[in-house]
């Protein structure tokens, strides 16, 4: 009897902890196998074709999880992108390598616009997955954590009204860092599945 | 000793085991906040709010928009789905802030978003998780005599939501919809 209490208070011990532990790792919506977090991040852009052709540079960083310059693989971790119009349809997809403590620096139109599946689309979204260095792979990434990425957004500030002379405006310039979410398995098939279909004929650049 | 043990176990883990998830039963990631300001800017600037669906049920998910002003007054809410990596433009003065219960667009106040699966604000229904920025337009004042401008980007606050919070959202929403006649609802655009 006093076994069967014991146990019973381990068995309730071990539930109570269960909500905790769920609320602490994020939510994972049923039917996912796999939840995957700080391997995922996005942002979007806008004015990617904009009157002045400045082009917006898109910054990514490797904190050195996966290693250091000096280990075997220099710690190398993929910049698996996706770019996508503000409909939901991939344009282009690739996989950019970087070692520990590395800067890459993509230009959105020189490098994630230049080759677009549908359009030159103005806005839309940009993914990245952190992907393992070994695979580098978009069309079937192996999400492993945890690079860090900021695009600079570009705004225009409309001319003032009393200005006599038309003016395209002043265009402002602002840093943003992607914003981290978690990977549901059906996502991670999903952007590997499309990109497979795009990736051939519409590939980002790396450089 | 061991009966002992078991006496004073017993109601800990009872307690644990209903108390810890009650207390936990706030939503995670499906609430964002954000303050906007100069939305009355005299150069007719505009702000926008973006949100993008990452994805992660591979559903459309509604954005539950509820706007008010910097005295705590519910103007206008509304709710907009979005697919899956799809984004959302919003437009501060055309979209949220063009209709509110009071007929007078505020200069200043607050944005919150519950990330929703039933399409109502009247009565959000959370689920994760959308992700939201707004494009701040900043005035620069005494560098020239005009002063000066900028827009800066800033991504919405996350917070935890209370259930007391959902639903006093919901009802704000249906009372001002109710009252407004037509006016405090705010505007999803046309997708592009």
């Amino acid at each position: 009897m006093r076994r069967v209490l014991v146990l019973s208070l381990f068995v309730l011990l071990f539930l109570s902890t269960i909500p905790l532990t769920w609320s602490q790792n994020g939510y994972c919506p049923a039917g996912t196998t796999l939840c995957l977090n700080d391997v995922f991040q996005l942002v979007f852009f806008d004015n990617a074709f904009n009157r002045f052709r400045t082009d917006q540079t898109i910054r990514i960083v490797n904190p050195g999880v996966q290693g250091n310059p000096i280990t075997a693989n220099e710690g190398k971790v993929c910049a698996d992108i996706y770019v996508f119009n503000a409909n939901q349809q991939m344009e282009e997809c690739c996989a950019c390598p970087l070692t520990a403590n590395d800067l890459l620096q993509l230009g959105l139109r020189s490098n994630l616009l230049q080759n677009p599946m549908i359009g030159r689309p103005d806005e839309g979204v940009i993914l990245i997955i952190s992907d393992t260095g070994s695979n580098c792979d978009p069309t079937s990434p192996i999400p492993t954590p945890n690079l860090r990425a900021s695009i600079e957004h570009l705004e225009v500030i409309p001319a003032p009204k009393v200005s006599p002379l038309f003016s395209p405006g002043t265009p402002s310039l602002t840093d943003t860092a992607f914003e981290e979410s978690e990977l549901s398995t059906h996502e991670l098939q999903t952007l590997g599945s499309t990109c497979a279909k795009v990736i051939g004929t519409n590939a980002c650049t790396c450089s | 000793m061991k009966r002992k043990t078991i006496r004073y176990l017993l109601p800990l883990s009872l307690f644990i085991l209903v108390c810890v998830p009650a207390l936990s039963q706030v939503s995670p990631d499906v609430y964002q906040i954000t303050a906007f300001d100069h939305n009355l800017n005299r150069n007719n600037a505009d702000q926008w709010v973006r949100i993008i669906n990452p994805g992660l049920n591979g559903e459309n998910i509604c954005a539950d928009i509820y706007v008010f002003d910097d005295n705590q007054e519910l103007l206008e809410c509304c709710s907009c789905p979005i697919s899956a990596n799809g984004l959302l433009t919003l437009s501060l003065r055309n979209d949220l802030t063009a209709n509110p219960i009071t007929s007078q667009s505020p200069d200043k106040g607050v944005i919150k978003i519950v990330s929703s699966s039933t399409c109502n604000a009247k009565s959000p229904a959370p689920t994760p998780n959308l992700r939201a920025w707004i494009s701040h337009y900043e005035l620069i004042v005494g560098l020239t005599s005009a002063g000066s401008s900028a827009y800066s980007d800033a991504s919405f606050d996350r917070s935890s939501l209370s259930s007391y919070e959902q639903s006093f959202l919901g009802q704000a929403c249906a009372f001002a919809q109710y009252l407004g006649s037509g006016k405090g609802v705010c505007k999803c655009p046309a997708a592009p």
